[in-house]
């Protein structure tokens, strides 16, 4: 298993090292894909020409080139092609289940969140930091640039994982800004008090006018418990308590429901056109992230 | 009474301590954190008991951990429950008879259920109380005197053995009283299948059993007390012959006519509405060969009788066997008798003058040698030679005759039982009879309402005064009586036959006259021709007794005790060694109704259900124990061991 340890640092110079080296593994990757493509370095939405085409009736005839009418004596029109900086929002679940009882998922929420940013700011997307548990808070203000990395790394450190999961109040209160095209990246384990507030949350997110992507992070031990015998179990969030008896046909049981409750979830992302991975922290980090880039379209550079 | 023979065990109690303890202290449960509660909530909605319900299955555990613990130490302790009693000395009292061949569906006879119900009761006797065990039938037997042995007292009770006879209560009862007033206060157990008949009291008042406080002439009230413990089958149907006899049939040569009676019972528990006739059939063998068969359809309230027609000469051995589904008692199913020896009767006719009509008749008695005749005038009596009847007509003797059977025809007068008031002038012509009693053997084959007749005398005929019941009775008053006065066999015919106009030229009269011989000849317990016996009854023989079947094996050869006294004791033919033949049958009614009463009466009820519940429960203890770990498997280890 390579689950991360709990106690290594989270983001030390090897982990950037190698977010540095997954980067220009998807650049270059892209760059073979498609070439020529500009960005500018102005904020908002910028015009760059691309080509001239013969105007038809319809055109609008303050995009004819009348340079071109005086030597050719046709008319053309200019095209342009637009480049958009996108905002890129990381929707972080701070609440205690993300941290207790298994610690090596707010390490892996923590350094997804990272890789997130860091492939935001390095593509000069603006980047905003979110954190989830019982409202939504903006932890930071929109960062632009390589050189947020260190701050938002530094932050992200000191986050603190506590309280209770609201989904569906957070995601319905939650709105991307919407004069420019984004992207919302949700990491969470998706457990609120019922099994239908991810169904709402996930609702909710469907309306967001982005491209969003819903990661939920899982322990091993929360799709499979490693339990047996007469157990008192206690949620980590409320406090509250439930007595039983667990044999082994109840952890197959439990299993079955989690991971009834993982596959409704990716139904109903990818019925709202919204992209699901199920992130168990056993799983390598950089392939895991690979694969998730490849399905995200414009912050994987495509 | 609830008692321990091993009270010392009852320690073994304070085992019970541990699974209290490991209850009001058991471990709290593993407190294990979990990101969400989501899934084991549904999972417990599903698949968990809810709190209250694992409270009350851990309740429940303990319970029957407590009962296992407690059965086992009280079955080691050997609980025993006896009726309350302060008893010095018990008399258990048996009854042997017949009806107690009865079994039920498992085999089990009641003789073997009353020897079992009373090894329970004494398990739970002290054991310095002597029992002593009277077993009786038509008569009682002390088994075993008071004795403090109780394996002798179980031989005792396991050699108990039924014997195809009746029972009679009183004597052994008397008895019972006897021993049991020699150590005081004393008990008596007494197990029958018989309803008790002096219960006093609710049934089921004390234990299993009708309790019967006793006051005797010997023994002071309350010093003796009886308790009936019923062994009655509360579920059997039983049929048998309970009346048997055979008599020749007037007038022909080796024919006899045997009237059998056959009873039945059904109990069906507290189905009343099952009761109804039981479905028989007699089969009638004669030296071995089937004669026949009837079908019988038995009524239980009322026994049904037959006369079944038997051709066989003197010696044949007839053999009646019942048989009906279900029948519970196979003693009273078969009927062996002997058909007895032909003696011819011998009857002097003592008469002034020779009646035409009388003498015809009488000669018409004389063929096949079954009857000799003699006659003479007053001079004649008393005869020289023995008779076995003499008929007096139209004159009697100056003293009454005692010792011989007699018929009176025409009497001039009264004399000994024969009280007459003559009719003024020549007597009245009767043209209209009322017959009292058409079944009377007198009357067989009698057409009594065509007849007409010159009555001269009216008969004083009282069967309760004179002994005498009237069979044909005139508008003046009775002119035909018969009966048994004093051992002595009676008819009177009040009227003359040479003037009576339609009677002695039919074929009426002969018949009269023939019946009254054979009738007044026969003994007065019909039972006894031929020596066809019950069992039970004591003969007179002579040396050695050989007993047989029907078929002529032989059962056994046995010994008349001191003065040729034998008790018939078994079913079947005997034979003596002088030459004498007999027969012996059960033909009893309180057996055949297997004990009298309703079987299915409450007391029954009582005595089966408090079986259970008396006497040592070791057993049922140990049953229980294995039961309750059964139940405790099936509820608390089938789901949890997966």
């Amino acid at each position: 298993m390579n689950e991360p340890d709990p106690n290594e640092p989270i983001f030390d110079p090897a982990f950037l090292n190698r977010l540095r080296s997954l980067f220009l593994q998807l650049r270059s990757r892209r760059q073979l894909q498609r070439k020529g493509s500009q960005q500018t370095v102005a904020l908002g939405q910028t015009r760059q020409f691309k080509d001239h085409r013969q105007y038809a009736h319809g055109d609008d005839y303050r995009e004819i080139d009348w340079q071109l009418y005086a030597r050719l004596d046709r008319f053309y029109i200019r095209q342009f092609e637009e480049i958009q900086a996108f905002h890129v929002h990381i929707l972080l679940d701070v609440s205690a289940s993300m941290a207790q009882p298994f610690r090596a998922k707010r390490v892996t929420a923590l350094r997804l969140a990272a890789a997130m940013a860091y492939l935001g700011l390095i593509q000069q997307h603006q980047v905003s930091l979110l954190t989830m548990s019982r409202r939504v808070k903006q932890e930071l203000p929109p960062i632009k640039g390589q050189g947020h990395v260190h701050h938002l790394l530094s932050h992200l450190e000191q986050l603190p994982f506590a309280g209770v999961t609201d989904l569906a109040g957070g995601m319905r209160s939650f709105r991307p800004v919407s004069n420019k095209r984004g992207i919302v990246v949700v990491i969470s384990d998706l457990f609120g008090g019922r099994t239908e507030a991810a169904m709402e949350a996930m609702s909710h997110a469907g309306h967001w006018p982005a491209e969003t992507h819903v990661i939920q992070v899982l322990h091993p031990h929360e799709i499979r418990p490693d339990l047996a015998g007469e157990l008192e179990v206690v949620d980590t969030e409320t406090q509250a308590k439930r007595r039983l008896w667990l044999g082994r046909r109840d952890g197959e049981r439990y299993e079955q429901r989690v991971r009834q409750f993982i596959d409704d979830i990716g139904q109903s992302c990818a019925r709202r056109g919204m992209n699901h991975v199920a992130w168990t922290t056993d799983e390598p980090f950089e392939p895991m992230l690979l694969k998730l880039l490849s399905r995200a379209g414009a912050l994987g550079g495509g | 009474m609830v008692r321990f023979l091993d009270p010392l065990l009852l320690s073994w109690l304070a085992v019970a301590a541990v699974p209290v303890v490991l209850y009001l202290f058991r471990h709290r449960p593993r407190q294990v954190s979990v990101s969400t509660l989501l899934f084991f909530d549904a999972m417990m909605r599903h698949d968990q008991d809810a709190a209250w319900l694992r409270r009350l299955k851990r309740l429940l555990s303990l319970l029957l951990t407590l009962l296992i613990i407690a059965g086992a130490v009280t079955a080691m302790a050997r609980l025993v429950v006896a009726p309350d009693s302060d008893v010095q000395s018990v008399v258990i009292l048996v009854d042997r008879s017949a009806s107690m061949a009865a079994a039920d569906e498992a085999g089990q006879t009641r003789l073997q259920a009353a020897a079992d119900a009373a090894g329970r009761r004494v398990a739970g006797l002290a054991a310095n109380v002597p029992v002593a065990v009277i077993a009786y039938d038509v008569r009682p037997e002390i088994l075993l005197p008071p004795s403090l042995d109780r394996r002798e007292l179980d031989r005792t009770l396991r050699a108990l053995a039924v014997r195809p006879m009746g029972a009679d209560v009183e004597p052994a009862m008397h008895l019972a009283h006897q021993v049991a007033a020699i150590d005081t206060p004393g008990g008596i157990w007494h197990f029958t299948d018989a309803a008790p008949e002096l219960e006093t009291g609710e049934p089921g008042e004390a234990d299993e059993a009708v309790r019967e406080p006793v006051a005797t002439a010997s023994n002071p009230p309350a010093e003796v007390q009886v308790d009936h413990v019923r062994v009655a089958l509360t579920e059997a149907v039983n049929v048998g012959v309970t009346g048997f006899a055979l008599r020749r049939a007037p007038m022909e040569v080796d024919r006899y006519e045997a009237f059998v009676e056959v009873a039945g019972v059904r109990a069906d528990g507290d189905d009343d509405a099952a009761a109804g006739p039981i479905e028989a059939e007699l089969r009638i063998t004669i030296d071995g060969a089937v004669a026949g068969y009837r079908q019988l359809s038995v009524d239980v309230s009322e026994p049904t009788r037959l006369l079944v027609p038997v051709r066989a000469g003197e010696g044949a051995v007839l053999e009646l066997a019942l048989t009906a589904e279900g029948d519970v008692l196979a003693l009273d199913d078969r009927v062996v008798a002997r058909i007895p020896a032909v003696e011819p009767v011998r009857v002097l006719w003592v008469s002034d003058e020779v009646d035409a009509f009388m003498e015809l008749a009488l000669s018409s008695l004389g063929e096949g040698d079954q009857v000799s005749v003699f006659h003479g005038g007053p001079g004649a009596w008393p005869s020289d030679e023995p008779v076995d009847v003499v008929v007096f007509q139209g004159w009697l003797p100056e003293r009454w005759p005692e010792d011989v059977a007699v018929i009176v025809v025409d009497p001039p007068a009264s004399l000994g039982p024969v009280q007459v008031a003559a009719l003024d002038g020549s007597g009245l012509w009767v043209e209209s009879l009322r017959t009292t009693d058409t079944r009377h053997p007198l009357l067989y084959g009698v057409a009594g309402d065509r007849l007409a007749l010159m009555q001269n005398v009216v008969l004083s005929a009282d069967a309760a005064g004179t002994g005498l019941a009237p069979l044909w009775v005139g508008p003046a008053g009775p002119l035909l009586a018969a009966g048994q006065v004093r051992g002595q066999r009676l008819v009177v015919m009040g009227f003359e036959p040479g003037r009576s106009r339609s009677l002695p030229l039919t074929a009426s009269f002969p018949m009269l006259v023939g019946n009254a011989i054979y009738w007044c000849s026969q003994e007065a317990d019909p039972d006894h021709v031929g020596h066809n016996r019950r069992t039970g009854e004591l003969v007179q023989l002579a040396e050695q007794v050989t007993w047989t079947d029907a078929t002529g094996q032989t059962l056994a050869d046995v010994q008349p005790a001191e003065g040729g006294w034998l008790e018939l004791d078994r079913l079947g033919l005997w034979r003596d060694a002088a030459g004498m033949l007999g027969s012996a049958s059960l033909l009893d009614g309180r057996a055949t109704t297997l004990g009298g009463g309703d079987a299915a009466d409450e007391s029954t009820s009582n005595a089966a259900a408090g079986r259970w519940f008396s006497g040592e429960l070791t057993t049922l203890l140990l049953w229980l124990v294995v039961m309750t770990l059964l139940v405790e498997s099936f509820l608390f280890h089938l789901h949890a061991v997966r």
